[in-house]
């Protein structure tokens, strides 16, 4: 790179030098012309066209000087050192055929995991006999996180700085397309391809796992996927980008732990748990009746999953049987201002007018060198409740037990379990990468405060709604699970479209159906915490039945691993059998 | 100031030792990039050094030429800039490959290389191991890579027109001098002029109404030449009879003489309408104007020469009653980055034409439009990647624009050579186009003068017109810069016009010396538009 460079830069100079001798011989000559140019006036003959010829002469030259300007703006102005058009440089990033050779020649970075060893890399190179390729071992496992059918997205993009950073001045100095720096990822690829196995023949999904002392991302997972190594045609592409913006309820590339909103339902009773016991509300006794609670000012009552009954119940009670009439009247007498305060401070929009839509950027520590990038792709949308002066106090209570107007991520739940996970109650900043410092983002909740909501959410393993469901785990599990009801429109599986039907006035309207989501938010082990963990599966129903076992498998995985290799096992490890060697769930994208 | 032709003959020296350089950057940058520039290509291009600088010897020595050599060495100049980008673009096996296939493979065979030679430098054992399960950096597997390498025969690269054709061109130019020089060929062609315009007229016609396929005939333009005979023609009936159109009312001169001159200005525009190659006829038009504006310089011509521009613009922007390849040509130069809309009726076959080309696919309005500009698209951003010192010499992407060896080899110097890399050959030009000027005004008689004006401004307009069309200036034209582009008859032309611009060049430095020694003009009549006279006795 530097000799054809330095040679070149010697053939510019040495050329312009050359150029500037005819030049300068041409504009200072002051050599009066032969033809005498004290010409007789009326005389029209040769001598007189001089005049003319010298304007023309003056012409040229300001054009000349003008082409130069011209190209000048396009050297410099335009995308150039001196300054810059946003319009255009956005164009040439879009349609400069160039960026396709730099990316095709590039070796970009080696994208690992935790283990920072090749044979678990999220993305690298592999020789398949003739040509060097670009891979993602583990395939639709890690797609969401690795790379879209576009070949941008996920990390590829959200770390292209880097990725295509040069790994060393000498090698940019003597290659053309120089080596870009690897990155080492806080995901551990085996956990990773584990989890996004369990939710093989599930509707649809996903989890997160994150570190809770360190807030390192160590699993995400979105189900359904595709495999990033796959390479579409462009109608395919065409296809998959639009289900991706406008039928994202069965969009393959949706990454659903981020870019999804979700009714919490009962886990987030976790949230209101918080705030009363934050604000020391944790005495109330209300009732659970047949006819269920009426919110004043409102006709239509609150009544519990499958009708159930839990007459007068205290607050721990009412969160281990996870009581909907209770957390809606403890929601009620808590105050709008007082859950306002407490989801502020948990990263909640309470307003969904003013949310950040695209993309919270308060959720990760990232270098500033990439943040831009990195939030393009993995900042999730605000997660949000309502609690404008608008609502009425139906809503509030319907908001307490994680219905109505909650809009809540899976990645926005593993933060709240994390946060109660951790003995300080902090808020910690998430992290992609190891290493570095830990930032916290706030107090969510006061230590001993955490301390109680985690022993309740012991009890709802123990003795509560999930009882039985960690059964064999080799490290105690606290945690809360959920059950939240929606309307989802239904889809043509033939044709991907959503079904629309006339009413008997002859409108159109799209088709809509319940569904009833499962959910599990928690921690693990429950006496010194190490991971906390969000798991959603669409139309599971019960959430100890569907997304307490994935629960389950995540931290019987971690532990094999070694996650808790400090905790102390309570129980007698049950050891499952290894799951080594197995193969990241099928190709196929749906 | 007048330099010495010892000087010129340094300069040209000089001049050719950058040439190697810029060669020995593009064989090193080759070779970063997985080819091995032809070698045997590279000799032969520097090799067609010694032919010119024979021919400047031998009009020096043989032909005791006292032309001003500026003419010859700014020609150099850009000779030397357009060699270097020629063997730059054609060295590239991805250029040289005729199909589409053949283009995708051997970019992808690059980028391997490129890949393989940064694993072996760059990568660590574990990464090596990883790879390819052995740590030997020396018995790598190595990628297939044979596509890559393009042989030629000592034949092909003898034979091929990138050799004969500047050959011929500098034959072209001295057999000019020869011819030009003498004042009985001068007085021939004068005389003629008329004949010499209906005589090109005739077979050029036929030529191009039978015989042309897409505006070329067997892939070249072959009257690329007559651009010289219809200017003699022009300048003769002109020389004849400025005089006469002088003699103005109302600004106007007399029909009796204008309208035979309109005719013989009209002679090119037929066949070039055939071949609907409007660049060239704006260079005719522009020429035959400034020949006439010069000559007959009434004030009142101006005003209606800009009154006729005032009222045209409009139809040149609202593109009234014009093809629709001109009117996308308009629209490109304004509006490049913004589609036009899908119903519009000049764009539509356009873009059916590329929605075909995907073979059903649909294709977004938006994607057909920067189908149908990346010529020009890629080539400003090219330029806008080469800043002020470009990317170097075989280390940017001009193989991405079409045609870049030719329309829009100004593309590749920009991007490569970047803005000086343009100052150096707008630089020549101005230098080419000055001298040029300067020996038009120092003709001593009309033709002459006429002659010398209108090369220079073939020359220079040509110049302008192919860079304004890259650099968005003017609207896009397929029109060759001079010297640069690689362009078989049209390179000869170029060579041609400089051979006649030295021999009138000589001749009027001859009379100055003669003036000043004092002896008459040896033709003391020639010297006062004896050759008028002579074309009037006709």
């Amino acid at each position: 790179m530097i000799l054809p460079y330095i040679l070149s830069l010697i053939f510019i100079l040495g050329l312009l030098l050359i150029t500037l001798v005819p030049v300068y011989a041409t504009l200072a000559r002051r050599r009066p012309s032969t033809t005498k140019d004290n010409v007789p006036a009326g005389d029209i003959g040769p001598a007189a066209t001089n005049k003319w010829l010298n304007v023309i002469r003056f012409i040229f030259g300001a054009i000349c000087i003008v082409a130069v300007g011209f190209h000048g703006y396009w050297s410099l102005f335009a995308a150039g050192p001196v300054s810059s058009n946003d319009k255009y440089v956005s164009l040439m990033n879009g349609r400069d055929r160039r960026n396709l050779r730099l990316d095709e020649g590039g070796l970009r970075g080696w994208v690992y995991d935790r283990s920072n060893n090749p044979d678990s890399a999220l993305a690298r190179y592999r020789f398949n006999g003739s040509t060097i390729d670009r891979v993602y071992p583990l395939g639709p496992a890690a797609a969401h996180l690795t790379s879209n059918p576009t070949g941008r997205g996920g990390i590829e993009q959200a770390f292209n700085a880097i990725l295509t950073q040069p790994v060393s001045a000498y090698n940019e100095l003597v290659s053309t397309l120089p080596v870009g720096k690897d990155i080492q990822t806080s995901i551990v690829a085996d956990l990773q391809r584990d989890v996004a196995q369990q939710f093989q023949g599930k509707k649809a999904g996903a989890a997160v796992v994150v570190d809770v002392t360190t807030g390192e991302v160590l699993a995400m997972t979105s189900w359904p996927t595709f495999d990033p190594s796959v390479k579409l045609d462009n109608e395919t592409k065409d296809k998959q980008l639009y289900e991706h913006d406008h039928f994202p309820e069965i969009s393959p590339t949706v990454n659903r732990a981020l870019e999804f909103y979700y009714r919490p339902g009962s886990t987030f009773k976790t949230f209101i748990a918080a705030v009363a016991v934050a604000e020391g509300k944790t005495n109330l006794v209300f009732e659970c009746k047949h006819e269920g609670f009426t919110p004043p000012g409102s006709g239509r009552a609150i009544n519990d999953y499958e009708g159930e009954v839990h007459g007068h119940i205290g607050f721990e009670d009412a969160f281990k049987v996870s009581c909907n009439q209770y957390f809606a009247q403890l929601g009620l007498a808590l105050g709008k201002s007082t859950i306002a305060q407490h989801a502020q401070a948990l990263g909640l929009s309470i307003d969904p007018d003013n949310a950040a839509v695209r993309g919270d950027p308060n959720i990760w520590s990232v270098d500033p060198a990439i943040q831009k990038d990195f939030n393009s792709v993995f900042a999730p949308p605000q997660s949000q409740m309502n609690l404008t002066s608008k609502v009425t106090p139906y809503d509030i209570a319907l908001q307490s037990f994680g219905q109505g107007y909650d809009s809540i991520t899976v990645l926005e739940m593993a933060i709240l379990a994390a946060a109660v996970a951790r003995p300080d109650g902090n808020i910690p900043y998430l992290k992609f990468t190891t290493g570095g410092e830990t930032k916290i983002r706030g107090t969510f909740l006061p230590a001993p405060a955490a301390a109680h909501l985690r022993q309740m959410m012991r009890l709802v393993v123990t003795n509560g709604t999930a009882a039985g469901a960690f059964n064999g785990c080799p490290v105690n599990v606290a945690g809360k699970t959920g059950t939240a009801d929606r309307d989802v429109r239904v889809f043509d599986p033939k044709t991907r479209q959503p079904v629309k039907r006339q009413d008997e006035k002859g409108r159109e309207y799209t088709v809509t159906t319940g569904q009833v989501d499962g959910w599990f938010i928690g921690f693990a082990p429950y006496e010194n915490p190490k991971i906390a963990f969000a798991v959603v599966v669409e139309a599971g129903g019960q959430g100890a039945k569907s997304a307490a076992p994935i629960a389950k498998e995540i931290v019987i995985r971690a532990s094999q691993l070694g996650l808790f290799a400090n905790a102390p096992a309570t129980q007698p490890a049950n050891k499952p059998q290894t799951k080594n060697g197995k193969k990241a769930p099928g190709g196929t994208v749906r | 100031m007048k330099i010495k032709p010892s000087i010129h003959f340094m300069i040209m020296l000089a001049l050719v030792a950058m040439s190697l350089v810029g060669f020995a950057a593009i064989v090193i940058a080759g070779q970063l990039r997985g080819y091995t520039p032809n070698l045997m290509m590279g000799a032969r291009d520097v090799l067609l050094f010694v032919p010119l600088l024979a021919v400047f010897v031998w009009l020096l020595r043989t032909q005791r030429c006292k032309a001003d050599f500026t003419l010859f060495t700014a020609m150099m100049i850009l000779f030397t800039v357009g060699t270097v980008a020629q063997y730059r673009l054609f060295s590239d096996p991805e250029y040289g490959a005729r199909h589409i296939n053949e283009k995708v493979d051997t970019r992808e065979a690059k980028m391997q290389v490129i890949k393989m030679r940064n694993i072996k430098t760059a990568y660590d054992d574990t990464k090596l191991k990883a790879l390819f399960g052995t740590t030997d950096r020396d018995h790598l597997p190595q990628p297939k890579t044979s596509v890559l390498n393009r042989t030629f025969t000592l034949g092909q690269i003898l034979f091929s027109e990138f050799t004969y054709m500047p050959l011929l061109g500098m034959l072209g130019l001295a057999v000019a001098y020869l011819f030009m020089k003498r004042d009985d060929v001068l007085l021939l062609i004068q005389r003629s002029s008329l004949v010499i315009g209906v005589a090109t007229l005739v077979p050029f016609t036929f030529a191009v109404l039978f015989l042309a396929r897409a505006g070329k005939i067997f892939g070249t333009t072959p009257w690329e030449p007559v651009k010289i005979l219809f200017l003699f023609s022009f300048a003769g009936v002109l020389a004849d009879n400025y005089r006469n159109l002088s003699r103005t009312r109302w600004g106007l001169p007399s029909g009796r003489f204008l309208l035979p001159l309109i005719a013989i200005a009209m002679l090119p525009a037929l066949p070039f309408f055939a071949l609907s190659d409007f660049g060239q006829m704006l260079v005719f038009y522009g020429v035959y104007a400034l020949l006439f504006f010069v000559t007959v310089r009434r004030t009142p011509l101006m005003v209606y020469g800009s009154l006729m521009s005032l009222v045209f613009m409009p139809v040149f922007y609202f593109g009234i009653g014009l093809p629709n390849r001109i009117k996308l040509r308009f629209y490109l130069w304004w509006n490049l980055w913004q589609p036009p809309d899908p119903g519009v009726a000049w764009w539509q076959p356009f873009a059916n034409e590329i929605q075909k080309a995907y073979h059903g696919q649909v294709i977004s309005n938006l994607d057909a439009w920067f189908d149908q500009s990346s010529q020009l698209a890629q080539a400003l951003f090219g330029i806008s990647r080469g800043h002020i010192f470009g990317s170097g010499l075989g280390l940017g992407f001009p193989e991405v624009v079409p045609v870049s060896d030719s329309d829009f080899i100004y593309a590749a110097i920009g991007e490569e050579l970047g803005l000086l890399g343009g100052i150096i050959v707008i630089g020549a030009l101005l230098a080419l186009v000055m001298t040029g000027i300067r020996t038009a005004r120092d003709s001593r008689d009309m033709f002459t003068k006429l002659l010398a004006a209108g090369i220079t401004g073939f020359l220079g307009l040509q110049a302008i017109v192919n860079i304004g069309g890259v650099i968005r200036l003017l609207p896009m034209t397929g029109i060759t810069l001079p010297f640069v582009s690689h362009g078989g008859s049209s390179l000869v032309t170029s060579f041609v016009m400089v051979g006649i611009l030295l021999a009138i060049s000589h001749r009027n430095e001859s009379e100055r010396l003669r003036e000043k020694q004092g002896s008459e003009p040896a033709r003391e009549q020639f010297g006062k538009h004896s050759l008028v006279g002579a074309v009037n006795s006709i």
